[in-house]
């Protein structure tokens, strides 16, 4: 090992250092996802506002990692929630057991349940982590950029 | 004229026969006499076997047979039922019968119910006729006055008493399980068989059911004897048969005509007085609607039961509907599908679900949405129904239907490509029930 | 839903075919349909269930090719015959399964997401593994408005029905309430009540599980959970002596419904429930379930935790003194076994008896041979000596309607009217002289004989009972018990008696009183019970509902329902089945069993098991009834106990004379008219009251109106009541209701339910 090596090593170093840094700098900055990428869960309504979801609990049949809980309830006139007869009275989705499998998404038979982009999840207590019908109603808080599908 | 009036005595008599004395002056109630005095019960069944009487409701299964089948050693008591159900498009000749011969339908239920040791009769009567209801309950007044029903039948030892039962209209009930169920009170559903009525009929007893025009035939056989009656027409086909005929002929009418002596040419042209100038014939259905449609081609071939199912078709009931060339064969099958999505009981799901949608697939075409893949779909629909439901509405019901996809292909290949078939003439808009 | 009938492919007479290729043999007679499933080859179907009679081959779902037959053949109605060659899998069979599951779903709506059978849905499962998977279909489906309510308890959806007739039949030829029917004809047949009523009956519920389809679901259940959300229990329906078999859905802790078995006992119930077993369950969760240990001290009540409770409970009973124990007709043999144990060691020479019918006079009949329900079906002769059937063992009713069906002579004798009288000869008895009509009766000769005996009416007449044991014995016939108490019959052959803990009470001999699921101030004898309780200075109560008695009680423990908790139960035909938890107890309540072993625990005498199973095992080594039995031997479908009913020495008879002036007071019970109807929300619109039911001759002669109120007096207690004049009613005998919460009728009555007579009065 002599000094020829040296330089070599520092060479690398060098050009490295003249380089645009290959880091991004989360969380100022993200990386944006994929289209297909499968994130945080997201439920659905139709143009008039009635839920998609019918609280037939496919999703839950179809839930490997069996995070997913369904209470359905029949649609009243006074209290029409979704379009069919039943509706989730409570859909709960416990995010620290999904695995993002995207299998609840592909059982469900009225499209009332997707994988968005969204990966930030993280929470303080195991307890914030049980998602409820109404936070998965609304758009996430925190839109991740999706770059196209083609790199 | 090939016209013979054996069963219709009344035309022969040439005077309505609703009066008791009337009908005994033209020779009636003499065959009843003879059977009871000098006949025993074998002796009269073996007559109906040899006069080789085949049941005229459609089916035409041999009547003497079918009697034979009665078990002799049954605790229970026999009956005779009387299908005068007569429901079948086009078929009106029991009508007749009852209207203005009462009396040798009461006779020959009476010679049937001796001949199996039958205890009572019932006619069961399609409940649109009212009027022959009446005719024939009047009848039965005048026949039990005279001791022709009742305690003696005729002075004799046979003890045998007619009711008359109405229905409430619906075609199923001449099915002849469905007819019994109605008959018993029950909702009008064909029976699983086996077991056969003969067997296990009406209220689980031994029960001989027969169709008007078949057990009006019985005082003749009786009468003028077996082997006269079975001279005439062919081995198969014996004896005098009922036609109706109706369609765009100009003598439209009941006709009776001695079995394989007349062609469909010879009733259509000759005896219903062909059509209106100017039109020809495009089809018939010659035994009721339930049957293979035929074409000009089958014009030569004779009235009888072996000729018509070699021409691919059946005798049936002999209600003989004829088109000529001003009508649609399309809107006629779509009629005829409609008939039997009305009255399909919904007891079996083939034909339930079945009639409904041949109806649909046909109104389509009518309409102008039809697809040339709907006439396969027909004959696949109508393949999953023949030979898997419970009675022969379905099984014969789907007939008219490929039999007119497979013979007048082209009149429905024409509505598909050309927008469906025109609305016709007012005058042929018939209301559709249901 | 049983679907298939049982096959015994080693019974005698078998009949050789060739199926699918295979060599086979079935028992002649069988139809094909079952003896293919038996023989591992399941034929689809939908309309056939042979519990409900001859088949009808409606549906044509099992149609198979059979050589040289014409067309495809049902094989529903189609007996096996030798060498017939049946193919179920040939193209033309798979074509004829396709065809008329494309036919079927033509008008089945696909909203299978929010149909309440997906998921376990026959149609479902068969148009996976037969059907063609996609419709040629193309026009507008059929329409109907829905659900329509066929009840308060069953939503009808008339789009999903595929017309099997399956609940006609039930309605017809089963439960023959004949409510049901087929409306219109074709596409647009539709069910309905004949009336246009709602259907109303004991029996109505059994539609729900026979429904192949979605068309007629569960109300009470609707929407509540999907099959994979849930697990099912085999258990005991827990309502009444007949050890109904029932199954118990679980979602999140709470019985979510309760339902048939898939596979029946034919022995027992035969998978039909009456609507008492199948709706009763909303009652586990009704307002007076108790949930929480509670402790009384100087007037303060205060909630207690449940080892707390148990404490407290050990030390009153620890103080000494003189302790009574009172064992419910609802407690487990396990909880009987564990009360008497707790008697024998810790508070040796405590007094023990269960609550309940003394029945010394019974000993006769019990000892002739027992029947099993299913055994009534191939009776040539069923009697039914008094009681009530239909209201109080209500299975009991659709077997007796069966075997009347198959040719069997029905006669019935007792004092009261009731729903299976008009099915046969009807005796009427006067109140108290069962034995003179009994002496009369005029029996018809039959290859085999059931006498149905009601174990009240009987008991209240010992010599009526001689006198049928007799008939029983010299007929060779065989006796079915129609038991007054759930487990009854459980707690005698634990050799627990109706004893003398209300003497010595009213003697004031007992200082304290554990009652275990045991409400004596709401059962016969009130009244005298009420006077009696007063004189003890503690009690304790393990209970699962509050009433008089908790309310009265120093320490409460909460205890599981029979929802709740593991056990046994014996039926009143000696049959030992088991309890299985189907729901998880309310946090501050604990299986009795559990408790009790806590208790003899801290009373310093821990008996050396800590299981039911363990339990019930040393109660069955102790005990000759039970001897041989343990849980593994009951399995599934239960089993018998010995014969000998051991009636503890000191149960007495009650009085043969009835006591007080007037007229005879006769009980009647109504199948929605207990506790257990009246907690339960879904039979809310069907649940009874008490009434006073009499004869409008015997109303006009004490001057009380239609639908009036009456007071009526016995030596023993009085309540009010509404009158009803009804003609079928005999004269000579006042008809009072009982087992209605807070109507008090049980005050009129002795503890031993013996007869008494009653002065009527305008209030």
């Amino acid at each position: 090992m002599g000094l020829d090596d040296s330089l070599k090593g520092f060479a690398i170093t060098f050009r490295q250092m003249l380089r645009k840094p290959e880091t991004i700098g989360y969380p100022e900055r993200k990386t944006p996802v994929f289209p297909r990428f499968r994130g945080r869960h997201r439920l659905w309504t139709h143009d008039n506002g009635l839920e998609k979801c019918v609280g037939c609990s496919l999703c839950v049949a179809a839930c490997p990692a069996d995070c997913i809980r369904v209470v359905a309830e029949e649609n009243t006139p006074e209290n029409r929630v979704s379009s069919g007869e039943r509706y989730a009275r409570i859909y709960e989705i416990n995010m620290a057991r999904c695995i993002f499998c995207g299998y609840c998404e592909v059982a469900c038979p009225f499209d009332a349940i997707t994988l968005e982009n969204e990966y930030e999840m993280s929470e303080r207590t195991r307890g914030d982590l049980l998602y409820t019908k109404d936070m998965l109603l609304a758009p996430h808080p925190k839109p991740v950029p999706v770059r196209s599908e083609v790199p | 004229m090939p016209i013979r009036n054996v069963v219709y005595r009344q035309r022969e008599a040439g005077q309505v026969l609703t009066d008791l004395s009337d009908y005994r002056r033209a020779g009636g109630y003499e065959a009843l006499r003879t059977a009871l005095t000098e006949m025993d019960r074998d002796e009269t069944v073996y007559a109906f076997v040899r006069s080789g009487l085949r049941g005229r409701g459609g089916a035409g299964f041999p009547m003497g047979r079918k009697a034979s089948f009665i078990p002799k050693d049954s605790v229970l008591p026999a009956y005779v039922v009387c299908n005068a159900d007569e429901s079948e498009p086009g078929t009106f000749k029991d009508r007749e019968l009852m209207e203005t011969n009462p009396f040798q339908l009461l006779e020959g239920i009476t010679l049937a119910g001796y001949a199996i040791g039958a205890v009572r009769g019932y006619i069961y009567i399609r409940g649109e006729y009212e009027h022959q209801a009446r005719i024939l309950d009047a009848a039965i007044a005048q026949a039990r006055t005279a001791g022709f029903l009742g305690q003696g039948v005729a002075g004799s030892g046979f003890d045998f008493d007619i009711t008359l039962y109405r229905g409430a209209g619906a075609y199923i009930c001449g099915e002849e399980t469905a007819l019994l169920e109605s008959l018993e009170g029950k909702r009008g559903q064909p029976r699983l068989k086996p077991p056969f009525p003969a067997v296990a009929g009406l209220y689980a007893s031994p029960t001989l059911i027969n169709n008007v025009e078949t057990l009006s035939a019985l005082p003749a056989i009786i009468e003028h004897g077996a082997d006269w009656y079975a001279s005439m027409g062919t081995e198969k086909s014996t004896g005098t048969k009922l036609f109706s005929i109706s369609g765009h002929v100009m003598k439209p009418g009941n006709y009776e005509i001695v079995l394989h002596d007349t062609t469909l040419r010879e009733l259509v042209y000759d005896i219903a007085g062909g059509f209106r100038p100017g039109r020809e014939f495009a089809a018939a259905w010659v035994g009721g609607s339930s049957v293979n449609v035929l074409g000009p081609e089958s014009l030569d071939t004779p009235l009888d039961y072996e000729s018509m199912a070699e021409a691919g078709s059946s005798l049936g009931s002999a209600g003989c509907i004829v088109m000529d060339d001003s009508g649609s064969i399309v809107r006629a099958t779509l009629r005829l599908a409609q008939f039997y999505r009305h009255e399909s009981c919904g007891k079996c799901t083939p034909c339930r679900e079945g009639t409904l949608w041949l109806e649909r697939i046909l109104q389509r075409i009518v309409d102008g949405e039809g697809r040339m893949e709907d006439l396969e779909l027909i004959e696949s629909l109508a393949g999953r129904m023949v030979g898997r439901v419970l009675c022969a509405l379905a099984d014969t019901g789907v007939l008219p239907v490929t039999s007119a996809v497979r013979r007048f292909r082209d009149d429905f290949v024409h509505a598909i490509e050309n927008g469906g078939v025109p609305r016709p003439e007012p005058m042929m808009e018939v209301p559709v029930g249901g | 839903m049983a679907d298939y009938a049982p096959v015994d492919l080693t019974a005698e007479g078998q009949v050789e075919f060739e199926l699918n290729g295979r060599r086979v043999s079935a028992p002649a007679g069988t139809m094909l349909v079952d003896a293919a499933y038996a023989l591992g080859v399941e034929v689809p179907i939908f309309c056939y269930e042979p519990r409900l009679g001859a088949p009808i081959g409606a549906c044509r779902m099992c149609l198979v090719e059979i050589e040289g037959m014409r067309g495809l053949q049902t094989a529903c109605s189609t007996p096996v015959q030798p060498d017939m060659v049946v193919r179920t899998n040939s193209d033309i069979a798979k074509d004829g399964q396709d065809g008329v599951l494309e036919f079927l779903l033509e008008n089945h709506p696909l909203d299978c997401p929010v149909c309440d059978k997906g998921g376990e849905c026959p149609l479902q499962d068969r148009t996976f593994r037969f059907g063609p998977g996609r419709t040629r279909f193309v026009e507008a489906k059929r329409h109907f408005p829905k659900p329509l309510d066929l009840s308060s308890v069953i939503a009808l959806d008339r789009e999903r029905c595929i017309s099997c007739y399956r609940c006609v039949r039930f309605s017809q030829d089963v439960a023959e309430d004949k409510a049901l029917v087929m409306q219109e004809r074709g596409a647009a047949a539709e069910i309905a009540t004949l009336t246009g009523d709602q259907y109303e009956g004991r029996f109505t519920g059994n539609v729900i599980d026979i429904c192949p389809v979605g068309a007629l679901t569960s109300i009470p259940y609707r929407f509540t959970a999907r099959p994979w959300d849930v697990t099912n229990t085999p258990s005991i329906c827990g309502h009444d002596a007949t050890g109904t078999n029932v199954e118990l859905t679980l979602r999140e802790g709470h019985v979510a419904r309760v339902t048939a078995r898939p596979e029946p006992n034919y022995a027992v119930e035969e998978g039909w429930l009456s609507d008492l077993s199948r709706f009763a369950y909303e009652g586990n969760r009704a307002p007076d379930r108790l949930t929480a240990p509670l402790i009384r001290d100087d007037g303060r009540v205060k909630e207690a935790s449940l080892d707390d409770a148990v404490d407290a409970a050990a030390l009153v009973l620890g103080r000494g003194g003189r302790v009574g124990i009172l064992v419910g007709p609802t407690a487990t043999v396990e909880e009987g076994f564990l009360a008497q144990e707790l008697a024998r060691t810790a508070l040796g020479g405590a007094r023990i008896q269960r609550l309940g019918i003394p029945g010394a006079g019974l000993d006769a009949i019990r000892s002739q041979p027992r029947a099993e329900l299913g055994d009534i079906d191939g009776a040539g002769l069923v009697v039914i000596v008094g009681g009530d059937p239909p209201n109080q063992q209500s299975i009991v009713e659709l077997r007796v309607r069966k075997a009347r069906r198959r040719g069997a002579a029905v006669i019935t004798v007792g004092p009261r009217p009731h729903a299976l009288e008009p099915v046969g000869t009807a005796v009427r008895s006067e109140p108290g002289r069962l034995a003179a009509a009994i002496a009369a009766l005029d029996l018809p000769e039959a290859a085999s004989t059931i006498v149905l005996w009601d174990e009240a009416d009987l008991a209240a007449e010992p010599d009526a009972a001689g006198a049928l044991a007799r008939i029983v014995g010299d007929r060779g016939a065989s006796q079915i018990e129609l038991g007054a108490d759930v487990n009854g019959a459980g707690l005698r052959a634990l050799g627990l008696g109706a004893g003398d803990v209300l003497e010595a009470a009213a003697a004031g001999e007992i200082d304290t009183l554990l009652t275990i699921h045991a409400d004596p101030l709401d059962g016969p004898g009130a009244a005298d019970w009420g006077w009696a309780l007063g004189r003890v200075r503690a009690r304790i109560a393990i209970a699962a509902y509050a009433s008089a008695v908790t309310d009265a009680s120093t320490v409460v423990i909460p205890a599981a329902t029979h929802y709740e908790t593991d056990g046994v139960y014996v039926s009143m035909t000696g049959r030992a089945q088991r309890l299985r938890p189907g729901a998880t107890a309310p946090a501050g309540a604990a299986p009795g069993w559990e408790l009790l072993i806590a208790l003899a625990h801290r009373l310093g005498a821990p008996p050396p098991y800590r299981s039911a199973a363990r339990a019930f095992a040393a109660a069955a080594a102790a005990r000759p009834a039970l001897a041989g039995l343990d849980y593994d031997v009951i399995g599934v479908l239960g089993a018998p106990v010995a014969a000998v009913t051991p009636v503890s020495p000191n149960g007495v008879n009650g009085p043969r004379e009835a006591a007080g002036t007037g007229l005879p007071l006769v009980t009647t019970t109504r199948i929605f008219g207990n506790a257990a109807a009246h907690r339960s929300e879904a039979l809310a619109s069907v649940r009874t009251g008490a009434e006073l039911v009499l004869n409008p001759a015997e109303g006009e002669r004490l001057g009380i109106a239609d639908g009036a109120r009456a007071r009526l007096r016995s030596p023993h207690g009085e309540c009010i009541l509404a009158v009803r004049l009804a003609a079928d009613h005999p004269a000579g005998a006042a008809f009072a209701t009982t087992g209605v919460p807070g109507a008090g009728v049980e005050r009129l009555l002795p503890a031993d339910r013996g007869p008494v007579n009653v002065e009527i009065e305008a209030p």
